[in-house]
């Protein structure tokens, strides 16, 4: 099958087709997948070096799996997104008793742009703040207002209720903006 | 660069509450996370999850011994019921079952299967007429 003619097929259909020796589906997969996987994890742990871990044994995990698949019963990415969050749970319980402030720094940032400099700020101010929340808010709140998934998606995810993860959702920006609300100035939010 | 909140006094002199402001704060970051570059996952990552779905992908012979998996359902459950003599028992059994629903007996089924739908069950029939009616004294 042609590489691009397999852009518009799901996930579950390209896993079967990956699990029946396809090998140009296990590359649209992991072109389509690893960046959603990757991310995720790397927002959850605020660290990049294990987030690429994280994301390395999520697709691993779905390679594994892929015989046993079957197609329609589960949305591929739902079923991601719940092995990251396990898996990035796992490392934060042992890197547990760390202290805040030992999350390593933001990279230094070479470009002289002050706009992309002050983008850069917010965002890392962003993680600083969700590393502050407990572990479901945090997961709760990146799945809703960063990877963009649904209440209902996310409750699936979490497998929760849709109202749990609305209470989730709004206690985790409640506590976000608190953080936050002392480094307004600092980041750019006046309020003329 | 100054950013001014969206609203606020540039719009109809319509003030944003603590709330909104928070909010408004809030969406803002949250789109710069989406569009943080560094967030771009390195290639040599794509590299190693490609190399693992290699090593892990099914030969074309694994679909032809998953298809064996009913066999080794069957094999545990013949395992669980006692093995095949417990099978051949219940065999037997069924066929019995079928063979005297199908030829009962008089002992059994005084006229047999047939019995039930010729003249002598007539007498078990009731058709009353519309104005007919009985009492419970009379039965």
């Amino acid at each position: 099958m042609p590489f691009d003619a397999q852009d518009d097929i799901s996930d579950d259909a390209l896993l079967v087709l990956y699990a029946n020796g396809d090998a140009a589906a296990a590359r649209v997969l992991t072109l389509r997948l690893t960046p959603r996987v990757f991310g995720h994890a790397n927002r959850l742990l605020g660290d990049r070096a294990e987030a690429e871990d994280v994301a390395q044994e999520a697709m691993l995990r779905l390679w594994k799996i892929a015989p046993e698949w079957r197609q329609g019963e589960a949305k591929v990415t739902t079923w991601l997104y719940r092995v990251v969050a396990n898996l990035c749970t796992d490392r934060l319980r042992k890197k547990r008793g760390v202290a805040l402030d030992a999350v390593p720094e933001p990279e230094d940032d070479t470009a002289s742009v002050v706009d992309k400099m002050q983008d850069r700020a917010r965002v890392d101010a962003l993680q600083a703040a969700l590393a502050q929340l407990p572990e479901r808010q945090r997961q709760a709140v990146v799945l809703r207002h960063i990877d963009g998934l649904a209440n209902p998606e996310i409750a699936e995810v979490m497998e929760i209720s849709v109202e749990a993860v609305e209470s989730l959702t709004a206690r985790g920006k409640r506590t976000l903006a608190a953080a936050l609300a002392g480094r307004r100035e600092e980041l750019g939010y006046h309020d003329d | 660069m100054q950013r001014l909140w969206p609203g606020g006094e540039r719009n109809w002199g319509i003030t944003m509450t603590e709330n909104e402001r928070e909010n408004a704060m809030l969406d803002d970051l949250f789109g710069a996370a989406q569009q943080d570059p560094r967030q771009e996952v390195p290639s040599d990552l794509i590299a190693r999850v490609l190399a693992d779905a290699e090593a892990n992908q099914p030969t074309v012979d694994e679909p032809v011994r998953r298809a064996h998996k009913f066999g080794h359902r069957w094999k545990q459950f013949v395992a669980v019921i006692g093995g095949w003599p417990s099978v051949t028992g219940l065999a037997a059994a069924t066929v019995a079952g079928v063979w005297i629903g199908f030829n009962a007996s008089e002992t059994m089924l005084p006229y047999g299967l047939s019995g039930l739908m010729t003249e002598n069950v007539e007498g078990y029939l009731i058709d009353l007429a519309a104005d007919d009616y009985f009492d419970f004294e009379d039965l």
